[in-house]
């Protein structure tokens, strides 16, 4: 039976002592009711909560190259293993890959802090790979659910067409086919 | 052999003639399975009749008891009756079962044992998550608790995070990186 890389134990450290909570005995960090996270984040416009997800994901990543290593011999699951399992931990969620031809989707099902949490998960993601495989990555984000939404990871070329295309009342299906099919297909109007 | 015959004979003697003297009256012994109130008013056990027909010559040998026994044990090569087994050998018999046990115990308690710092030993490293079940069924106990104590943090991630694919999934012969350099590459 397969099992994940991502190793769980002592990921999280109580110091009833002192009073801290600690990632690993490094990062400390707090424990607090998502639902005062999320109020906070609603407060927020996009760019500050992009910034606050932003630094979280790059402690993540940062996390994640100490464990990997060098980043050339990674496998896919073992990158859903180690980012899937620091979104866990931090309890933002279940971070999926699902590919779509050549393109590699996040869909992170169950995060607690609503609507801004698209905002910040996609900056989470963009610093966390930046920082764990040193891409610049851009988290598109593409579909929105009540339980989950979905983030494209691509170029700022793709982002830029697929946001044309999903701006013209494509949905995120069709625009996923087109960049596949004919990217140059991507005239004023959005025809593909 | 000789010396035993003859002593044996002179012991004899000496029975015989005090088997001839004169006996005063001995006061009656209490008898098990015979209780006094009890005579009256229901007839003896057999046991108790037994012990009764027997009982007159053994009062008449108890006080030669001694002499006997230092005479069958000056004979050794004696045919006649078996050698009454050594009292140190009853108590053997009596330990030998249990004896396996307690030495056992022994060793387990005190904490400062070989055996109980070799016991953790076994089970301190990290198994692979494959091992668990097969390690467990050779260890001890508390090893196997403690396993059981290690497989409950390694169990697999849940099932949200894995990878998702559409249709028949096609082999990763790719690493992550290049799949991603691919997918950043849609769109240019």
């Amino acid at each position: 039976m397969d099992t994940s890389s991502f190793d769980p134990t002592r990921a999280v450290v109580f110091d009833l002592s002192r009073g801290q909570v600690t990632l690993q005995g490094k990062s400390p960090v707090l424990v607090l009711a998502a639902e005062a996270l999320a109020q906070v984040c609603g407060h927020l416009d996009a760019a500050a909560v992009r910034q606050f997800g932003s630094v979280l994901g790059k402690q993540a990543g940062t996390r994640i190259r100490e464990r990997l290593g060098s980043a050339a011999s990674i496998t896919l699951e073992a990158m859903v293993d180690q980012l899937g399992g620091e979104v866990s931990l931090a309890g933002l969620g279940a971070l999926v890959v699902e590919r779509w031809g050549q393109a590699l989707v996040v869909r992170i099902e169950g995060c607690p802090l609503g609507a801004p949490g698209q905002d910040l998960m996609s900056a989470y993601v963009e610093a966390a790979l930046q920082l764990a495989v040193e891409r610049e990555v851009t988290a598109l984000a593409l579909e929105r659910g009540p339980e989950s939404f979905r983030l494209l990871l691509c170029g700022k070329a793709g982002s830029a067409r697929v946001k044309g295309w999903l701006a013209a009342g494509g949905s995120w299906g069709d625009a996923l086919a087109a960049l596949h099919h004919n990217p140059r297909n991507d005239v004023m109007g959005g025809t593909y | 052999m000789a010396a035993s015959r003859s002593m044996l004979e002179s012991l004899l003697a000496r029975v015989r003639q005090r088997a001839s003297e004169p006996r005063g009256p001995q006061p009656a012994l209490p008898r098990q399975g015979a209780p006094a109130g009890n005579a009256a008013t229901s007839p003896p056990a057999r046991a108790a009749v037994q012990a009764a027909a027997v009982a007159v010559p053994e009062e008449e040998i108890e006080e030669y008891d001694d002499e006997l026994i230092e005479i069958l044990d000056d004979d050794v090569s004696s045919d006649s009756s078996p050698p009454p087994p050594p009292s140190h050998e009853t108590a053997p018999l009596e330990l030998r079962a249990s004896a396996p046990s307690v030495e056992m115990r022994r060793r387990a308690l005190p904490p400062s044992s070989p055996n109980q710092v070799a016991a953790p030993r076994a089970a301190a490293p990290a198994p692979a998550a494959a091992f668990p079940v097969a390690m467990a069924s050779a260890a001890p106990v508390t090893a196997a608790a403690a396993l059981r104590a290690e497989v409950v943090a390694r169990r697999p991630v849940p099932s949200g995070a894995v990878v998702h694919a559409q249709a028949a999934r096609p082999a990763m012969r790719s690493s992550f990186l290049e799949l991603l350099d691919a997918s950043l590459d849609l769109g240019k």
